[in-house]
């Protein structure tokens, strides 16, 4: 096998190694990034949520208590305000959303559906736990969710979602009195649910990944190319003239050429040795047939 | 005898003056046209201006008159309204007795917060007392409607000849209606009609103002007097009495005087000032 082959073999392999090395390392910490990037948007949403809750709750509603003397506000309810907010957000980014999932809800629009109410079931039986994360598919692509368990820690909750006698007639002329009712004390009546679409994430990182590979191939065909050119250039074709010379004067042809050696490198330290091995040939052989 | 006479005099303006300080109150709020009748004369009433006891209000249509009440709370009142402030007993800056206000007709929006003195309001089918609570009202010449916002309210059907009926006792949250023909009723909220018709900003609570008027003082400009149909109301109510007494300056107007002379079946009190001679002692007929 020529020199070129077996140089072109190795490093032919070694690219395709390190190409498909780097393409995995790089894949996985693309969707890991991405992944969590999503799940930071997630995070950033249920906070802005619990924030447009305890805003509502420290500063809208105390202003708008007197009013709920005459008329039910359906304003001054943390859930309601929060799930409103992101309604305006999702104008504009329809793939996000926001529920505050409810088992047994005052609002018809808060009733969990089948994947919601299995998500607020891990919470009721393990109420210590923090939060759920999962992703699932929807009619959009596939989207990440966060959950976190909705508990009734305030009594306060309890005045309007107790009992039928206990709850503001002004919410039973607006919700009626079928739902809503019999809620306890530290209860997990529910549970926040944020969904981000992973397309968009997802179709970035891929898009990186695509780009990186890309290159990297391009890095590895150009590297290809050139280490040819000047293997050819450099080695090849003064070795291939070097033999093509000393097989001649092996078989006594002392006319075939000289060895000039134009560099000052290996082959052209070889080039030079070979010229003083030929000269000596040439001597001897004179010596002889005097 | 001068030293006397001065320390007299020093003594009577230290007695008096705390009295001649006290303010009833101050009218925070006039927005649109209103005016004041103060004894026989009508003014037009401006924000800032104090409230005396005696005081009638009337509220166009579509206005709002907040009266910011030094002790006892805040009024809010919104016309077509009439409002009558019968006693503001102040005295030392402190109420020396119960408030009582009428109400003929209007929306009213009262904030009372008055200790042990107590409000009294009197409408045409209703009376209702309170010492600390907020009710707002609507009052028509034949009903009455009321909603508790808090606070607990004695309420009375208005009796003719000034007998009040049996009192009950309105709680927070409750809505209580009468009507002339239909006895007082109650349900466990403001139903929705009486919400619709409500003025809407009665639904918050009354702002307090007062302080921007603390140092002000308005000199209201007096526009003319009462005429025999506006005194009319009140002199067959249940102020009568007073009214009689009040209005009694006005007999020397001609135009008020041939009034009272076509009804004076309905005010005998004034026959004897109309009428002296009919009341001269007689005398004695000439012994024949």
């Amino acid at each position: 096998m020529r020199l070129i082959w077996k140089f072109n073999l190795v490093l032919l392999g070694i690219f395709v190694v390190g190409f498909l090395t780097a393409g995995y390392v790089s894949y996985k910490v693309l969707q890991t990034n991405a992944r969590e990037e999503i799940l930071q948007h997630a995070r950033l949403m249920m906070e802005a949520a619990l924030a447009s809750r305890n805003y509502t709750n420290t500063q809208v509603k105390p202003l708008l208590d007197t009013q709920l003397k005459y008329t039910f506000l359906p304003q001054t309810v943390p859930a309601y305000a929060a799930t409103e907010q992101f309604n305006d957000i999702r104008k504009t980014h329809k793939d996000y959303a926001y529920k505050e999932a409810t088992l047994n809800p005052t609002n018809p629009r808060d009733r969990a559906n089948d994947w919601e109410a299995d998500v607020i079931q891990i919470f009721r039986q393990a109420p210590e736990t923090p939060e759920v994360i999962g992703e699932r598919d929807t009619p959009t692509g596939r989207s990440l969710y966060l959950a976190r368990p909705i508990q009734i820690k305030n009594g306060a909750c309890l005045v309007c979602h107790s009992t039928l006698d206990a709850a503001p007639k002004t919410m039973l002329d607006l919700y009626g009195n079928a739902n809503g009712f019999g809620w306890k004390l530290n209860e997990i009546i529910g549970a926040q649910l944020v969904s981000v679409p992973m397309s968009v994430p997802i179709a970035r990182a891929n898009a990186t990944l695509q780009t990186f590979l890309v290159s990297l191939a391009a890095v590895f065909g150009a590297t290809f190319v050139l280490l040819n050119v000047m293997l050819h250039t450099i080695v090849i074709r003064r070795v291939t003239r070097l033999a093509a010379i000393a097989d001649q004067v092996s078989l006594g042809n002392m006319e075939a050429g000289e060895f000039h050696a134009r560099s000052k490198d290996e082959i052209g330290v070889l080039t030079e040795a070979l010229g003083r091995m030929k000269a000596s040939l040439v001597q001897a052989m004179k010596m002889l047939e005097s | 005898m001068k030293t006397t006479s001065l320390c007299l005099v020093l003594w009577l303006y230290l007695t008096a003056a705390p009295g001649f300080a006290a303010d009833g109150g101050t009218f925070t709020i006039v927005e649109g046209s209103s005016r004041v009748l103060r004894d026989t004369k009508w003014y037009k009433l401006v924000a800032g201006a104090r409230i005396q006891e005696g005081d009638i209000i009337d509220a166009a249509d579509k206005t709002q008159v907040q009266i910011e009440l030094t002790k006892g709370g805040t009024l809010n009142l919104v016309g077509p309204a009439t409002f009558f402030a019968a006693a503001v007993p102040m005295r030392n800056d402190q109420l020396a007795g119960t408030l009582e206000f009428a109400l003929p007709r209007g929306w009213l929006k009262l904030a009372a917060k008055t200790a042990d003195a107590g409000v009294r309001l009197r409408s045409p089918v209703a009376v209702l007392n309170l010492h600390d609570g907020v009710v707002v009202m609507h009052i028509e010449p034949n009903s009455m409607e009321m909603f508790v916002e808090s606070g607990a309210v004695n309420i009375a059907e208005s009796g003719a000849g000034g007998k009040d009926g049996a009192t009950h006792d309105a709680k927070s949250g409750e809505y209580w209606a009468r009507s002339a023909d239909r006895p007082l009723s109650t349900e466990r909220r403001a139903p929705s009609p009486f919400v619709a018709a409500m003025p809407h900003h009665l639904i918050d609570p009354l702002p307090n103002i007062a302080a921007r008027y603390k140092d002000v003082r308005v000199q209201l400009v007096p526009d003319r007097d009462i005429t025999y149909a506006e005194a009319t109301p009140w002199l067959n109510g249940p102020y009568r009495k007073s009214f009689l007494k009040r209005f009694g300056p006005r007999l020397q107007d001609r135009e008020f005087r041939g009034s009272v002379e076509a009804n004076i079946a309905h005010y005998p009190e004034w026959d004897r000032v109309l009428h002296p001679e009919k009341y001269l002692p007689k005398s004695p007929a000439p012994a024949t």
